[in-house]
């Protein structure tokens, strides 16, 4: 346990002519303390480990800079043992972070963030004149002292940066607002854009726009992932994806733009539409527009190493380290079925095996209640071995399923066409089983209507689809190949599905496989009751895990990472850029 | 508990009580790493003055009086007395009115501060600087101490320390500062402490994950940052 968290103890003269009065910050860059100089002036002594390579000639530039939204820099000194001190303004204030963390979890009021943005407009926007680009901006560089907004380590970034690579805590703090060109080793002005389009994004919704377990996740959606706007205003929703477009050149020109787009958005009439970015457009999330985020193999070239995304919570509002749990009132794009996470190995066969079981249930009975309706009658021939014939294809096509579905739950949105492939295959076994056991069992399908006379496909190939007015082998398995393979199976059983029995996905079940036995001349009635039974028996088989469940469900599967989180992130041109 | 009312006007001609002392160890700069700097002052009466009063206990660069108000301690509750124009909670404060938990003090036109009684265990309060009025150098708010001063991450301390693990009680008795833990294993400039301890000027009191000192205020400006 260490006792003394600082290098120097109170009232002692590290650096001749200051009294250090007490410790402000420890970081991974060295440590911040408050001293007086001996005239009484009081000011934040930055020591600087002289272990790194310190590179002071970014700060040497910004000594003499003059804002009043700049923390300013007095002097740069070493001390008798060679450590640099960087003597600069200090500041009362709290910090942007701590603001947020005591006043405003769920996020500011749109004014309060005016006032924050416009300090760092004036700020960062005086460095882009000079050429300077701040690098770092994050809300604990971020203070607000007698209503003035003053922006702190400027010039610092380049000392800071390297060492901050090292799984430092502070490095969280810095890559919740760093621009993804940034992997790319590109330092332009616009990174300042990003970084203040982030926080702006966090003062009003109280979280960061891309979260993670891992630096490498969090990178890797800044890459990949489009914001989740939803939360915003919707007024502001535009102008924050203007803002945080991941390519430089389509982001806006300046902060000092993204406070007019702002304010003009505030005001209602929005001078900038920008055209939105096709994902990012506000849509409910409805399953199949789902954005598929690209390949990771281009985070790879990014030079994250190539580290794989094991948990991702893609729309969870996780908090931030250090911030106390947030509620859930903008969850408007809650977990669902296509959120990836892990999933136990252990869990996954019980839940499988708990659903195949169930469905042995729900088969029954549906086939029990089928022919107590009378549903497999056939004049005045009552035909109980047709009820059987019914719920054992229903039970074997919902295990296939459950079995198939079940296996994919969780792996997010990569494999979709996989998926209906898969189904697609499963579905001609299921098929084949059904004809099988239809003729080891002697039972005939009710005859075609008069309507299904025709149909728009007779046969395929050489095969017929009908044969004696019975489907053959041929039409068994088409069908069910296209029952399995038109329909999002995987949606009827994943634990996060929206209900844990929709009726709107029942009757598109029922119009679906209605269709196909017109199309395909397989009995109507079979046909609508093999489809819903179906669909009726995955869903109530499949466990369902309440909303709000989830996110707790998914911190049990996904223990923490151990403390140190991955290898860190070494952007290309990071040191030297 | 005196009072029901957090501004009902007390009578005027209520007796005075001791004149705000100044002696050294009645007023402290208590440092705290990663937390701030506050002042501790320990006096029943505590006086609130502009610059241009050097005998004022809270000496503040704001357009005040000499002396602009008297904050008295008076059985367990606080009193203030206005000399300048002083409101409390919004209300013109002409009399002695009683400070409650949550007030808002206003000095002058500008001045504001923020009374707080975080914890009813404890006879001290804690002054804020809501407008950015402070004392010449930067500090973070006043201690009115009575009897203890609760350090640490609850919201009941009068000094929020959220990093902290547990809580340490800074004690003023008999003129000296004492200083305790029930749970934090602390060291008194590195010599381990049992029970509890004096402190003085020159002495860091240390524990797993905080560090403070006190020092006492100096009313010569010329021997401000002198040398430990």
């Amino acid at each position: 346990m260490s006792t003394k968290k600082f290098t120097f103890a109170p009232e002692t003269t590290p650096l001749a002519g200051y009294t250090i009065k007490r410790g402000i910050q420890r970081g991974g860059f060295g440590e911040v303390y408050y001293a007086h100089s001996d005239g009484g002036k009081e000011v934040a002594l930055k020591l600087l480990h002289s272990h790194a390579e310190v590179e002071l000639r970014g700060t040497e530039l910004c000594l003499n800079l003059k804002h009043p939204n700049l923390i300013s820099i007095h002097d740069i000194k070493r001390d008798d043992d060679g450590d640099v001190w960087i003597v600069m303004e200090y500041v009362s204030g709290a910090t942007l972070d701590g603001v947020l963390t005591e006043e405003f979890p769920d996020g500011m009021p749109t004014t309060e963030v005016r006032n924050w943005l416009a300090g760092l407009a004036a700020g960062v926007d005086y460095l882009h004149d000079r050429g300077i680009v701040h690098r770092d901006l994050k809300p604990q560089n971020l203070h607000r002292e007698a209503g003035q907004v003053k922006i702190g380590d400027v010039g610092l970034s380049k000392i800071i940066t390297p060492s901050q690579r090292g799984a430092q805590t502070e490095s969280i703090g810095t890559i919740y607002y760093m621009a993804p060109e940034i992997s790319r080793g590109e330092y332009g002005p616009e990174i300042d854009v990003y970084s203040s389009a982030a926080i702006v994004y966090e003062l009003l919704t109280g979280h960061v726009p891309f979260d993670g377990e891992t630096t490498a996740e969090i990178l890797n959606r800044h890459l990949t992932d489009q914001p989740d706007l939803q939360p915003l205003p919707p007024a502001l929703r535009p102008v924050l994806a203007h803002a945080l477009a991941k390519d430089p050149a389509e982001r806006t020109a300046n902060v000092g733009t993204l406070l007019r787009e702002f304010d003009a958005a505030l005001a209602g009439k929005p001078t900038v539409a920008p055209p939105p970015p096709p994902e990012v457009v506000a849509d409910p999330p409805t399953p199949d527009n789902s954005p598929v985020p690209p390949a990771a193999d281009e985070v790879t070239s990014a030079g994250t190493g190539g580290a794989t995304v094991a948990v991702e919570n893609s729309s969870t509002s996780r908090t931030r380290p250090g911030r106390p749990p947030q509620p859930t009132s903008y969850d408007v794009n809650p977990l669902g079925p296509l959120s990836p996470r892990s999933i136990p190995l252990s869990r996954r066969g019980l839940e499988t095996t708990a659903a195949m079981t169930a469905a042995i249930l729900f088969s029954g009975l549906l086939a029990g209640g089928g022919w107590w309706i009378g549903m497999f009658d056939e004049g005045t021939r009552t035909t109980p071995l047709a009820a059987v014939a019914y719920g054992l294809t229903t039970l074997v096509a919902s295990w296939a399923v459950l079995i198939g579905t079940k296996a994919w739950e969780g792996t997010g949105t990569e494999s979709l066409h996989l998926r209906r492939l898969s189904l697609l295959l499963l579905g001609g076994g299921v098929g084949a089983a059904g004809w099988w056991l239809h003729r080891v069992l002697l039972i005939d399908l009710p005859p075609l209507t008069e309507t299904q006379n025709s149909g728009l496909v007779d046969s395929v190939g050489a095969f017929e689809l009908v044969h004696n007015s019975q489907p053959t082998l041929t039409g068994y398995v088409i069908f069910f190949s296209l029952l399995f393979g038109t329909r999002r199976w995987w949606w009827h059983t994943d634990s996060f599905r929206p209900k844990r029995l929709r009726v709107a996905s029942l009757l598109l079940t029922l119009t679906v496989s209605g269709l196909l036995g017109l199309v395909l001349r397989f009995p109507l009635e079979p046909a609508i009751a093999w489809g819903v039974g179906i669909a009726v028996v995955v869903q109530l088989a499949a466990p369902w895990v309440t909303p709000e469940q989830r996110a707790s469900r998914i911190a049990a599967d996904n223990p923490p990472p151990p403390e140190t989180v991955d290898a860190p992130p070494n952007p290309q041109g990071a040191t030297d850029g | 508990m005196p009072g029901l009312t957090d501004t009902r006007p007390m009578t005027a001609s209520r007796p005075l009580p001791a004149e705000p002392s100044s002696t050294s160890e009645s007023r402290q700069l208590l440092w705290i790493d990663g937390v701030g700097g506050f002042l501790l002052l320990t006096g029943q009466a505590v006086s609130i003055g502009g610059p241009t009063s050097p005998d004022a206990d809270i000496q503040l660069l704001a357009s005040l009086s000499r002396r602009h108000a008297t904050i008295h301690r008076d059985d367990g509750g606080y009193l203030l007395e206005p000399h300048g124009p002083t409101r409390v909670n919004q209300r013109q404060a002409a009399e002695w009115t009683e400070l409650t938990d949550g007030a808002d003090i206003t000095l002058g036109n500008t001045v504001q501060l923020g009374f707080h009684r975080p914890t009813v265990l404890s006879g001290s309060a804690r002054l804020s600087f809501q407008s950015d009025h402070r004392p010449s150098h930067s500090l973070d708010g006043v201690v009115l101490v009575a009897d203890t001063c609760l350090l640490g991450p609850g919201r009941d301390c009068h000094i929020r320390c959220p990093e902290w693990e547990d809580s340490v009680i800074l004690i003023h008795r008999d003129r000296q500062w004492l200083v305790r833990s029930p749970r934090v294993a602390l060291e008194v400039n590195g010599r381990r402490l049992r029970g509890e301890s004096e402190i003085g000027h020159g002495q860091v009191v240390t524990g797993p994950d905080l560090r403070f000192h006190i020092e006492p205020l100096k009313t010569d400006s010329s021997h401000r940052g002198a040398r430990g």
